[in-house]
């Protein structure tokens, strides 16, 4: 009866950087929390029937998703998070194995790394609803909101599954300097590939990265009236507006 | 007395702008333990609007060609400010500053070009170093390199006051994002708050514009409200050229790239609230002269005047004098006509078709501003200005109408300075020549290197210095924090 929680598992493009030879520079220690982590922790937290454990790879910050209520966090130490989502959901999932009582995982779904929660289904055997935006445990179901594009949907799947779920804002208020210093002190439960009989992921990096030469604008002239009511069919057809 | 924290660190910095990153990125690289409390809900503050950094004698000069070399620097800076500037700190700003530019080189940044900031400003030093995406890709550099280094960066956190213990420094308490209250060991804290612009008392009390600062607007972020400067004196600090101010001149209710603003900043026709003309326009080309001239005025206002041919050279030849890459030099423009609608409106601009109904437009004496445009329009055909010895090249007629009145205040950037350090950037005690152990001041923060104002004619100097000073004072405590073990 065991809710999971995965996070600090997903590489933002925000957080790297390009040098001028091409070459990709990410954060060396610890990576930024993924942009949808928050919002699968909250889901998490409101889901967790008993226990809230997260599980993170060797980048993660377990006093991040301690602040924001998981009792317990378990983390591969000697995994980092590359651009092999296979190996990151092999790596995972055997972590979800070692957590007792495990029935439900949520993961950031993240638009980087679309394969992650997928592959981490499939690895355990179960069902998986992508995008969700909320969620709500009814008996021996999760009754999730999805959205594709503009249209709403809500589905029921039984447990165990993954719920993957896509942030729509930022974290509006992150917990305190005092809250996340006093999470530290929760506990961590370290271990390592060869805890839990897998191999350490393998090296998948690109090699060269080129950014485009230049960013694609438009500019919208002229009239201000028209201007504005061109912009807004631009963003309309975009899909930034509805 | 035996304090409890929540937690300790070597290094507490309090807040996340241009000085506050650079002390923390170098901090880290030095292997203290690092905690940045920043009060706004973003890193950055008024470093994410700087545009380029000073730097004397720099690889980037080199291979462009470029000398300047530091002793120009240090003579430049300390002839500003007429020797009130302090020569340690300024020694310190001017040796180091070529080594800040290859420091943010090493964490990513791209530099585009060394120049100067206005073309035809007289003994201006070529030493801006433009990076590509400006202070703004800075910051960013410097946060990912400070918490990839593993320094913890905490924002809607903001430092109460310092603790000290045996006349040293020793931590602080803060109050963070949930309201709740902290004690943090530190064996040094920086104070990197940006100074006090955001604080209209504290511009009223410690500016030299004194009432007029009521005037001011303040063109930056939120959080500089001088806690560093007001934690720093109850601690023991003492102060020096708390008055020094940067400001740029704006047009009333808008931003600094508005064009109607880059209309009103050119060096036509100026004239005070009575309708008067009162300044040799030129001081345009320096922006934070220009607008201490402004600060100066009744009500802290001036009109730029000019007519319809006029508007019509700046739409299509375009601006005579820029505003750094917020209006460039030559900028068509062109938005004018549609800004005006509203600022018509809102009296930020006046339009009418003869000099006596826009007097009226913006509550000056009629017969006096029309005596004032008379005279100008007889400089004007003479060739040669008597009054106030403007170059005949920004002499332009106001004869064809309709005619303009931009109304321009004075907008404040950046307060620059405050707490009395010494070139190690150590706060120094009240009364004393000695500093406070554990205690530094850098950034716009601490006095040092400027005088009554900022001198543009070594351009980038604040930024240069904010970065600068955060990593010297960072080495610095890594440097006492080690001989204090070692002891």
């Amino acid at each position: 009866m065991t809710t999971v929680v995965v996070f600090n598992v997903a590489r933002e493009p925000a957080a790297a950087q390009v040098l001028a030879d091409g070459r990709l520079v990410w954060p060396a220690r610890k990576l930024p929390a993924g942009e949808d982590d928050h919002a699968a922790l909250a889901v998490a937290v409101g889901l967790a029937a008993s226990d809230l454990v997260g599980i993170t790879l060797g980048q993660g910050d377990p006093g991040w998703a301690a602040a924001r209520g998981t009792s317990e966090v378990v983390r591969v130490a000697d995994v980092t998070v590359g651009d092999d989502d296979g190996a990151t959901a092999a790596a995972l999932a055997a972590a979800v194995a070692e957590v007792d009582g495990a029935e439900l995982v949520v993961i950031g779904d993240s638009e980087h790394h679309p394969g992650l929660a997928p592959a981490l289904a499939g690895y355990l055997g179960w069902p998986v609803v992508l995008a969700a935006t909320s969620a709500v445990r009814i008996g021996s179901d999760v009754e999730a909101t999805r959205r594709a594009g503009r249209v709403e949907e809500t589905v029921s799947v039984p447990i165990p599954a993954v719920i993957a779920v896509a942030a729509a804002t930022e974290e509006s208020s992150p917990p305190g300097m005092k809250a996340m210093l006093a999470a530290r002190r929760l506990p961590v439960r370290d271990v390592t590939a060869a805890d839990l009989g897998i191999a350490a992921v393998p090296a998948f990096e690109p090699t060269l990265t080129s950014l485009p030469s230049s960013t694609t604008a438009r500019l919208i002239g002229g009239d201000p009236l028209q201007a504005a009511t061109e912009l807004v069919k631009a963003l309309r057809a975009e899909g930034v507006l509805e | 007395m035996n304090m409890q924290f929540d937690a300790e660190y070597d290094i507490v910095i309090v807040g996340a702008g241009a000085s506050g990153l650079s002390a923390a990125v170098e901090a880290v690289k030095n292997g203290s333990s690092v905690a940045v409390l920043e009060k706004l809900d973003s890193v950055g503050g008024r470093g994410q609007f700087v545009e380029g950094s000073t730097a004397f004698e720099s690889d980037e000069q080199k291979k462009r060609g470029i000398e300047v070399t530091r002793a120009q620097g240090f003579k430049a800076l300390m002839d500003e400010s007429q020797w009130r500037a302090n020569a340690e700190v300024v020694s310190a700003f001017v040796h180091n500053a070529a080594t800040t530019i290859r420091k943010l080189s090493d964490i990513g940044a791209v530099w585009e070009d060394v120049t100067i900031y206005a073309y035809e400003q007289e003994s201006e030093l070529k030493t801006m170093h433009w990076a590509e995406g400006e202070g703004a890709r800075i910051i960013e550099l410097m946060e990912k390199a400070a918490r990839d280094g593993g320094a913890e960066i905490y924002l809607n956190t903001a430092a109460s006051r310092l603790l000290t213990e045996d006349g040293r420094v020793v931590g602080l308490e803060a109050r963070d994002a949930d309201g709740q209250e902290l004690q943090l060991g530190a064996k040094a804290v920086i104070l990197a708050g940006g100074g006090y612009a955001s604080s209209p008392e504290m511009m009223e009390k410690h500016s030299w514009y004194g009432k007029n600062a009521r005037y001011l607007v303040d063109l930056g972020t939120p959080g500089n409200t001088g806690d560093g400067l007001n934690m720093a004196v109850a601690a023991g600090g003492a102060t020096a050229e708390t008055g020094s101010v940067l400001l740029m001149p704006v047009a009333k209710d808008k931003t600094i790239t508005s064009h109607v603003s880059g209309a009103g900043s050119q060096p036509y026709l100026w004239v005070n609230t009575s309708g008067r003309r009162f300044t040799d326009e030129v001081v345009a080309m320096n922006f934070s002269d220009a607008a201490n001239v402004i600060a100066q005025g009744d009500q802290g206002t001036s009109f730029t005047i000019f007519d319809e041919a006029t508007k019509k050279h700046l739409e299509t030849a375009g601006s005579d004098i820029g505003l750094g890459t917020f209006i460039p030099y030559h900028a068509q423009l062109d938005r004018m006509d549609a800004e005006l609608e509203q600022d018509l409106v809102t009296g930020t601009a006046a339009k009418a078709d003869t000099i006596e109904e826009l007097a009226a437009a913006i509550g000056a004496p009629p017969e006096t501003l029309v005596a004032t445009v008379d005279r100008y329009n007889q400089l004007v055909a003479a060739g040669a200005d008597d009054d106030f010895y403007k170059p005949a090249k920004y002499l332009r007629a106001i004869e064809r109408a309709p005619f303009y009145a931009v109304r321009m205040v004075a907008g404040t950037l950046v307060s620059v300075g405050g707490i009395k350090v010494n070139g190690n950037l150590q706060v120094i005690a009240e009364g004393t020549t000695d500093p406070i152990p554990g205690l530094y001041a850098v950034g716009a923060e601490a006095s040092g290197i400027y005088g009554d104002t900022y001198p543009l004619t070594v351009p980038g100097n604040i930024s240069g210095f904010s970065y600068t000073s955060g990593w010297l004072a960072a080495d610095h405590a890594a440097s006492q924090i080690a001989e204090s073990v070692a002891v």
